[in-house]
This record gives structure tokens, sequence and C-alpha cells, in this order.
């Protein structure tokens, strides 16, 4: 294991690196909290400054965040195609002289096709001008001033809305906490199978093998000596991880929910090192172990939803992520990040997963148990 | 000479498994969990779906018409925002509760929003409710202050005037999935460095006993050498032709209308991946191992900081660093293949390629001075 020391030294740079660097943007980003946001980025240019511009960009105010695109074809492009911004608004020079004259001039706007976003920030451009043009066509005023008055008073009319606990979880909140132990699982995927599975290859080398069975040592010692040490790993290996966050995150730290996250990570601890260790009996040669290492881990995590949250998974992918340990791992870490404090976390749900994550290790320890001892038995035969 | 080197090289090189597995198969697998998770996932967190909500079926819903109008009137045919269904509001609590509607409207004075929490759906829901009070208040403000002006206000409010048009930056789907798979054909192509540090460490007699044996050969070096790296241009093009065919034809990824573009792109992409890897091979010593750890490192690190893990990252460093987008390989082939698929102009496309070229140059260059006319004292 000393020798893998520098890969792993990699990997938990690598992690940390992400870990903080998505959850420090998780803030901003809009792409992946549409749900849960009511306002959407908009870009806002204006090619004439007049009191109507001004009033429609202070009533849009509640459902945008303005965000300050550069006006080049090539700027709007990058700022709509990677989600800087939902919507570009070009009010055209003149807009508002042809407004108040009882004209219909339309504004340019650009959306992503078929988006909510676009649909909603539409609707409440088209209702404002609607109802902005009533008191122009109607002669009720006869300069922008005027309008602009009105229209502040008109705004000022809202409905009552009220919120009710409709008992449906809203979408969890990524913190650096719920981030951290996300990432978690591919990390801990990847350490554990590499370096449990080349641990197996060296210990399964021919001549080694034959060496270990001369000494005075019975086969079921070493079974369970091998596995100890695979284990103590992996518990060295679950308690750096958790003593990272208490030094990159230390408030985060001290939060009840991080007791679940904590044993949810030690489950799938165990069922990694257990999966490392089925690999590495199964594999033939390091090469083997090298490309399933690396595969395993991200196609664990790419299905389970560590990488992609699995609200915006189709259902054939969720139907087949079921039966990779890694879903039920995230779901779990889900059910605590949507929860305000340890008394209201979903813990059926956090529990079930658990268990389904420690019956995955269980079958995975079964089958390489199996698997080794039928190489055994053929080797010494 | 040059043919006989050429062809056995390219048997030698075909029978590594391992390298080919890194260089083919690794990226087609990472196209189908990308296909399997990010294709959809615009589709499903953007696509606009009518909002299921309900209307509290009361005395106050029946008597006001106006209200009941506008509701319906956004709650039939295609364009409709709202999948209305009238319920009492026994009926309409235990709808919000068990997930069916977003919310409910109840009529009143004034018309009040009950919603089961915040999002896109009941802000939709709101801003349809404010928009009706608020245009009945200015109807009835004007018919407060200008009586006279009753028929104009009638035909107003009749008419259907659209102050928006919809105006497209380019002719293709802003779909920001697709450059997952850029950054990963990007990334496949300087996998072909595997090949190129293979080329420095077969081509070096201090390096491996394959090399001794060849530099033993009564055949120039350079020939030696050129003929090789053209076997692993070849089979890395092959590959990452195949990536590409995979991705377009199979997963349907969009690479827009300039195939002959996205192929220079391409070419130039596995040409600056076999001149790194022959780069990286040449300078750094070390072992085997050291050189493969330097070349993937700094492959995995340039993937994401061009978004391949996430697309935030490359937003953030254009904005902040934009010298760093300049100088990351990945990032200039990423941005490359978006320019062809997206961007109304190929400016910035032309851009990536210099730029690309420049690295091809840098690394060819370097390479060539550092393995060029080396002699050993005994092998």
């Amino acid at each position: 294991m000393w020798q893998n020391r520098l890969t792993l030294l990699i990997y938990i740079t690598v992690f940390m690196t992400l870990s903080v660097i998505m959850s420090a943007s998780a803030s901003t980003d809009q792409s992946y909290q549409m749900y849960t946001s009511e306002k959407t980025d908009v870009a806002f240019l204006a090619e004439e400054d007049t009191p109507l511009v001004e009033g429609l960009r202070t009533a849009l105010s509640g459902n945008a965040v303005f965000v300050d695109v550069k006006d080049t074809p090539s700027a709007l492009a990058d700022a709509l195609y990677y989600r800087e911004v939902s919507y570009i608004i070009r009010v055209p020079a003149g807009f508002s002289e042809s407004f108040m004259k009882g004209e219909d001039p339309q504004l340019s706007c650009t959306s992503v096709p078929g988006s909510f976003s676009g649909t909603y920030i539409s609707e409440k451009l088209q209702r404002w001008l609607s109802t902005a043009s009533l008191y122009v066509k109607t002669g009720t005023v006869t300069d922008e001033t005027m309008l602009a008055a009105q229209m502040n008073k008109t705004m000022a009319k809202t409905a009552s809305v009220s919120l009710m606990d409709s008992g449906v979880k809203s979408s969890a909140k990524y913190s650096f906490l719920s981030y951290y132990f996300k990432y978690l699982a591919y990390i801990l995927a990847a350490v554990l199978i590499s370096i449990m599975a080349v641990l197996m290859q060296v210990f399964n080398d021919k001549d080694l093998r034959h060496r270990t069975f001369c000494s005075p040592i019975t086969s079921y010692s070493y079974s369970v000596q091998f596995l100890l040490a695979g284990a103590s790993f992996s518990a060295g290996l679950w308690i750096v991880m958790m003593m990272l966050v208490a030094v990159f995150n230390g408030k985060s730290f001290f939060q009840g929910t991080t007791l679940l996250y904590a044993a949810n990570a030690l489950a799938y601890t165990l069922m990694a090192s257990a999966l490392g260790f089925l690999i590495g009996t199964l594999a033939t040669s390091r090469e083997q172990v090298g490309a399933l290492s690396t595969i395993v881990p991200l196609g664990f995590s790419f299905l389970g939803g560590v990488f992609i949250p699995q609200a915006f998974m189709g259902n054939g992918v969720l139907a087949a992520a079921r039966y990779t340990p890694a879903y039920w791992y995230v779901k779990a870490n889900d059910a605590v990040a949507a929860a305000k404090d340890l008394g209201s976390v979903d813990i059926v749900t956090v529990r079930s997963s658990i268990l389904v994550v420690l019956c995955f290790g269980a079958a995975f320890l079964a089958i390489g148990l199996a698997a080794e001892k039928r190489r055994r038995e053929f080797s010494e035969s | 000479m040059a043919a006989h080197v050429f062809c056995t090289r390219l048997k030698c090189l075909l029978r590594d498994r391992a390298t080919v597995f890194w260089t083919m198969a690794f990226p087609i697998i990472l196209a189908l969990l990308f296909n399997a998770t990010l294709r959809n996932v615009d589709k499903i967190s953007e696509s606009f779906h009518p909002v299921e909500a309900a209307v509290i079926d009361n005395a106050a819903y029946e008597k006001d018409s106006f209200f009941k109008e506008a509701l319906n009137a956004v709650s039939n045919g295609e364009g409709r925002i709202f999948d209305l269904t009238p319920v009492s509001e026994e009926e309409a609590d235990d709808l919000l509760k068990d997930g069916t509607i977003s919310g409910y409207f109840t009529a009143g004075d004034p018309v009040t929003v009950t919603a089961g929490g915040s999002g896109f759906e009941a802000s939709l829901m709101q801003t349809f409710a404010d928009s009706y009070l608020q245009m009945a208040y200015a109807s009835a403000n004007i018919m407060e202050t200008q009586p006279q002006a009753y028929e104009k206000l009638m035909t107003s409010l009749n008419e259907k005037t659209e102050y928006l048009r919809d105006v497209s930056i380019s002719d293709a789907e802003p779909d920001s999935a697709y450059s997952y798979f850029y950054s990963l054909l990007a990334m496949a192509c300087l996998y072909a460095g595997f090949w190129g540090l293979k080329e420095t460490e077969d081509i070096q007699a201090d390096l491996s006993a394959r090399a001794a044996r060849v530099n033993t050969a009564p055949v120039k070096k350079g020939k030696m050498f050129f003929s090789s790296l053209a076997a692993s241009f070849v089979i890395s093009m092959t590959e990452i032709l195949l990536l590409f065919l995979f991705l377009r034809y199979v997963l349907a990824i969009d690479f827009g209308m300039h195939t002959d573009l996205v192929l220079l792109t391409t070419a130039a992409g596995c040409l600056l991946g076999l001149s790194g890897g022959a780069f990286i091979g040449a300078v750094v010593r070390g072992s085997e191992n050291l050189k493969t750890g330097v070349m993937l490192g700094l492959t995995m690190t340039g993937c994401m900081l061009a978004g391949m893990m996430y697309q935030g990252i490359r937003t953030q460093i254009l904005e902040n660093a934009p010298v760093v987008g300049w100088i990351n390989p990945v990032n200039l082939l990423t941005d490359a293949y978006y320019n062809i698929y997206y961007m109304p102009s190929l400016g910035r496309f032309w851009s990536d390629i210099a730029a690309l070229c420049a690295f091809i140059a840098v690394f060819s260059a370097g390479t060539f001075l550092k393995i060029r006319r080396q002699k050993y004292a005994s092998l």
C-alpha cells in the first residue's frame, strides 16, 4: 500500500479541489437548481435609456437576475450556450417612442427553445407590456413619466401567496458537506478498488502464494489476516477523509447530520473494499486491474448520480442505476442533504439505503471469497 | 526502408492491447456513460411543461367570470401554461400534499395562490395571478379617469398584441450537454500522447532494450523515428475517427454542418497528442510510469479545466483567467468543436487552430532538439 502512496495523494488532492470548487460554484449555478429558484439569469441589452425601459427592467427584477454580458454575437452565444444566462432581451432603439405612439413595437428575445425559464420571462414581459399598452392606447397617459408612475401603482397590486407544506421533498440543497460526501463515493471506490485489487494481485503471485502456504499458518488464518489488513486500510482512509472535512469546513463538521453522512460513507467504504477484493480475485493481470479500477468507480458514479443529480436522469437510466451501490449511497446522501436538521431527516430512506449498500458489499465479498476458494482448490489440485 | 519500418511498427503498436484499450475503448466507455447520464440533463431540467394546477371551484370562482375566462385562456390549447383542474378546497389540499399539483388558485379579492414550495412552477402561477390583478386594476383605473375610453379599452383588452420577437443566435440548438462530448473527444486526441510517449521510449537507446536494438540498425535515427511516428499517427487518427463516428452516428451527437473542419480539428488534436506525448517522453527523465503519470495528470487537469467534469469551471476560468484557457490544449480543442457546432462565425475557431498549431510546433521542436544526435558510450 505504501508503494501506492503517490496515487493515493493524487486522488485525494484532485478530490478535495473538485469538492471545494463544486461547492463554491453551487451557490451561483442555476442549471442544477432550477426548480428551487424563482429567478432566472437574464441579459438585458437596451439600446436606449428611457423611463419605459427602466420601468420594464424594474418590473422584471422580481423574476430575473441581470447578468452583464458583452454585447457581441460571440459573447452572447457563449453566455446562452453555457447557461450563464437563460434569456437575452434586446430593446431596440426607438422602442419607447414607438410604444408611446400606440404602435406595437417588439423586443428581440433569445432563449433556450422550449425552456421553462424562457416561457417564464416571456410571460412576464408580454403581460407587463400589454398592461402598459392599456394606459397608452386609451390615452390615459401622454408621456413616459406618467406611464411609469401609473405602472408603479399598478405593479403594487399583487396576489397573495401562501406556502403549504406539501410533504413533497424539495431537491437537496448542496452545501459543502453534501457535495463533499457525494464525491466521496467516487474517491472511496477509486482508491479502495485499485489498492485492494493490486494487493490481491501481489498476494496471488504464484511464487509468493506457494511460499505463503509453506508457512505454518492455516488457510483460514491467512484469509482473516488479509481481510483485516484490508479493513484496517479502509477504516484508515475513512478516518482521514472525515478529518479532512473538519479541516476544510470545521463549521459543517459539527452539524448533527454529519453523523449520518459519515455512517453512509463508512458503509460505502466497506462495500468498495469488498468490491476491490472481488476485482482483485477475478482479474488476471495488472492491466486488467488498472482498467477495471478506473471504469467500475466511474461507471458506478455516473449511473448512481454522484456527478449528475438523480433528478435529472431518465427513468431508464435510474432503473439500471438501482443495481449499483452508488445509487443507494447518493439516495441516502440526498435524503440527509434535503433535511434542515437531524430531526427532520427521512431516517427510513437513509437506513434502508445504507443497508442496501452493505448488502452489496456482503455479496461482493461472498463472491470474492468463493472465487478465491475455487482458485486455491484449482491451483492445489 | 521507411515503408518497412512503418509497416513493422504498425504491427508492433497494434499488439499493445493495453494502450489500444486506453486510447480507444476507454473514451468509448466514457462516451456511453456520458450519454446515459448527461445527455438529457438540459431537457429534463429546462424543458417547459404545463404546470399542474388547480382552482377552487366555489361560488367566488363561478361569479368572477373575468378570472375564469383568463384562467381558461392560459389552460387550453397547445401553448397552454397550466393544466388546470377545478376542485374543492379539501381536494386541492390533498392534491398539493401528494404532489399531484404545484399549487392552486382561489378566486376572491385578491386572488390567492397556495403553493407547495418555491420554484418556477409556483412562480409562474404567481406571475399569472399578479398580472391578472394588475390588468384588472389598470382597467378599473382607466374607467375611473377616462370613462369615455371604454371602447378603446375593450378593443385593447381583446386584441392579442405580440410584443416579443424570437431571435436565434445560431442555427444550432444551445444544447450544452454536447460540450461534454467535445471535451471527451479532445481528451481522446490527447490520449494519442500514449503513442507519442512510446515512440520516444522506443527510439532513445538509454530508455529501453528495444530502442537499444533499434539504434544498432543501419537506418538513420530520423528516418526510423518519423516512420514510427507516422504509424502512431495512423493508429491514433483511426481510433479518434472511430470515436467520432461512434459519437456522431451511434450517440447522435451533433457536430454541426462543417464535417471537414471537425476532421481538421481532430487531425490537429491527434498531432498535438502525439507531439505532446513525445515531448514528455523526451524531456521528463524517469521511469515509464512517471512519464505516463505526468502525461495523464496534465491531460486530466486540462479536461477538468475545460469543463469535462463540470462546465461551470470553464466559464469561471474564461471570466477570471482567460490565459489559462489559451494554454490549455483540451480547452482549445473543445472550443474548436463548439465553435464549429454553435458559433455564427468561425473567427474564434481559426484562432483555436492557430494556437493548437503553435503547441504542435513547440512540442515537435522540443522533442527534435532533445533526441537528435544522441550518442551512447555503450549499449
